[in-house]
């Protein structure tokens, strides 16, 4: 019982950066209508700024070890930043192909995805070579009934839930959210009660992005390994979790990330090869029986 | 002063001309109504009026003030708001979330104010939430408030989406077909409803309609419109004696309707 748990807490874990980054690809799929392939490396940028702040902060560290505060200044400047980068793609790749056919858009992304891995590792100050990233949460363990929980678990599973509360507070609860409600319902109808589309497009970026950076740090957490890699195959594991959830569906996004970290730990804890294929294995059945995902309504397009 | 002046308004698509030097002069609290046959560019005239086509030439003057030029949701923002022929709702939204959208312009909330939940943010909140049941209030909308707008039947739809239209505090309506696929009954509600909207609530408004019955008594001046060009202008009574727009829409067999009611 206590070696289920123990692997329940490791799912959650995993499950919270999945679903961190599952939330991007189905806000951004439900109000523009497109699958960003990039988002994975939004994840990617967010994890690699962290390395990169925490350096040029490295003189406040005690010991290898930064104060809580350094901590929150460092996490909120790398989601701010990968925010701000995630509106620039947006207004540099998406939006000028906004009216054209969706597979334009989708092409541009794969394009775009490309890019970001291998721009930075075209710079010599990046490259290609792994970096060991630093410790950003102190790294007590305890033992609750045979159960091994550290620190860095509990402050990513309650930041993770704090963040998506939030969100699903402000899409539901807000102006900002009701304009991206509205957006993602009808667009022209939505510009002519008032709405500024392109900017409500832009904040989605960014919050996709910047829930992006977060997952990165906490993956970079628990796995203290970045590159300009590590974003592609965490990027396409998210995006089944949105699919799974229903692409569109924000709940359904939270909630297929959790299914996915918590099936890939306990079928690793089978056999350590099941756990990459897992994922697929419920894909493909929610797609067999559940085509539009757990949360997910079918729609009739009207011919 | 008139409020909204449109001068010489053409638009052609590819040689095409879709409108052709449309001119109206709206004084504040009238209803105009615009009739014609399909095609005849009605509905090209509200688009132009909202900002989603951009006319080949004219002006549109709001107040004094020129629009061409700006994008659709600013339209809205100056004061010119819109229903559509086929309903356009945000249909998997409540019925009170449906109005709330329409005012998120008037709203001053930051997007860091949203996250946080600053007592300003929620007090503004409150007051997004009691102006959507006061004005839903008004037009018997209130008790279904929670309901998804799609599942409100089809008047009561029409109803939510000019109740949509006044959230946005507009200064001009352009109602699109507001009594489509109407019954008898629901056509006088809805010239009620129009009627209170200019004598309550100070409306000017811009109206397409093909029934003759819902137009000819509520219409202080009709426009005839056919194949973009506009072939008569008058009261109720001029209009339909029109031999022109006779032959154009009315046919040979109409009876006029009786513009006293």
């Amino acid at each position: 019982m206590s070696t289920l748990m123990q692997f329940l807490v490791y799912g959650l874990q995993l499950g919270s950066v999945y679903a961190l980054l599952a939330i991007g690809y189905t806000m951004v799929y439900g109000i523009v209508g497109m699958i960003n392939f990039a988002h994975g490396d939004f994840l990617m940028i967010g994890a690699l700024s962290t390395f990169f702040l925490s350096q040029a902060f490295s003189s406040f560290a005690v010991n290898g070890t930064y104060s809580g505060l350094i901590v929150a200044l460092i996490i909120f400047v790398a989601m701010v930043g990968t925010g701000l980068i995630g509106v620039s793609v947006e207004a540099i790749a998406y939006k000028p192909l906004r009216n054209r056919p969706k597979m334009s858009a989708l092409i541009t992304a794969v394009g775009v995805s490309m890019f970001l891995e291998n721009f930075p590792r075209a710079l010599p100050f990046i490259g290609p070579s792994p970096r060991s990233f630093p410790m950003l949460f102190p790294a007590k363990r305890f033992q609750i009934q045979g159960v091994m929980i550290s620190t860095t678990q509990i402050i990513m599973i309650v930041l993770s839930l704090v963040f998506m509360f939030i969100l699903y507070n402000v899409v539901n609860r807000t102006k900002i959210g009701r304009q991206m409600r509205a957006c993602s319902m009808d667009k022209d109808a939505a510009q002519l009660m008032g709405i500024n589309i392109n900017r409500v497009i832009s904040i989605t970026f960014f919050v996709g992005a910047a829930l992006a950076a977060a997952s990165g740090i906490f993956y970079a957490s628990i796995y203290p390994q970045v590159d300009v890699y590590m974003g592609g195959w965490l990027g396409t594991k998210s995006f089944i979790a949105a699919v799974i959830g229903g692409i569109g569906d924000i709940r359904g996004a939270m909630l297929g990330g959790f299914i996915m970290g918590i099936t890939e730990i306990l079928a690793t804890s089978v056999n350590s090869n099941l756990g990459y294929a897992i994922g697929f294995v419920i894909l493909i059945l929610i797609l067999l029986f559940k085509p539009a995902g757990i949360m997910g309504k079918l729609t009739i397009d009207k011919v | 002063m008139s409020i909204l002046e449109i001068k010489n308004l053409s638009i052609e698509f590819g040689g095409l001309k879709a409108v052709d030097d449309f001119s109206l002069s709206l004084e504040e609290r009238e209803i105009i109504a615009i009739i014609g046959p399909n095609g005849a560019g009605k509905t090209t005239i509200f688009n132009m009026l909202t900002g989603i086509y951009a006319p080949t030439k004219g002006s549109i003057e709001l107040n004094g003030e020129s629009l061409l030029g700006l994008k659709p949701f600013q339209f809205a923002q100056k004061g010119i708001a819109r229903t559509f022929q086929n309903i356009r709702l945000f249909a998997a939204s409540t019925v009170i979330d449906n109005v709330k959208m329409a005012y998120t312009h008037k709203s001053s909330e930051s997007f860091f104010e949203s996250i946080l939940r600053t007592p300003k943010m929620v007090q503004e909140e409150r007051m997004i939430d009691e102006r959507a049941i006061h004005l839903l209030k008004k037009f018997d909308l209130d008790s279904k408030a929670d309901i998804l707008a799609k599942n409100l039947p089809y008047g009561a739809q029409r109803r939510l989406e000019i109740v949509r239209a006044l959230m946005l505090e507009p200064k001009i309506l352009l109602l699109d077909e507001p009594v489509a696929g109407m019954i008898t009954t629901e056509l006088d509600d809805m010239a009620k409803m129009v009627r209170e909207l200019r004598d309550k609530l100070g409306l000017t408004i811009i109206l397409i309609e093909h029934h003759m019955n819902f137009v000819m008594p509520i219409a202080d001046r009709i426009k005839v419109l056919n194949f973009g060009e506009t072939i008569a202008e008058g009261s109720a009574d001029e209009v339909q004696n029109n031999p022109d727009v006779i032959a154009a829409y009315l046919g040979g067999g109409y009876k006029n309707v009786n513009t006293n009611a």
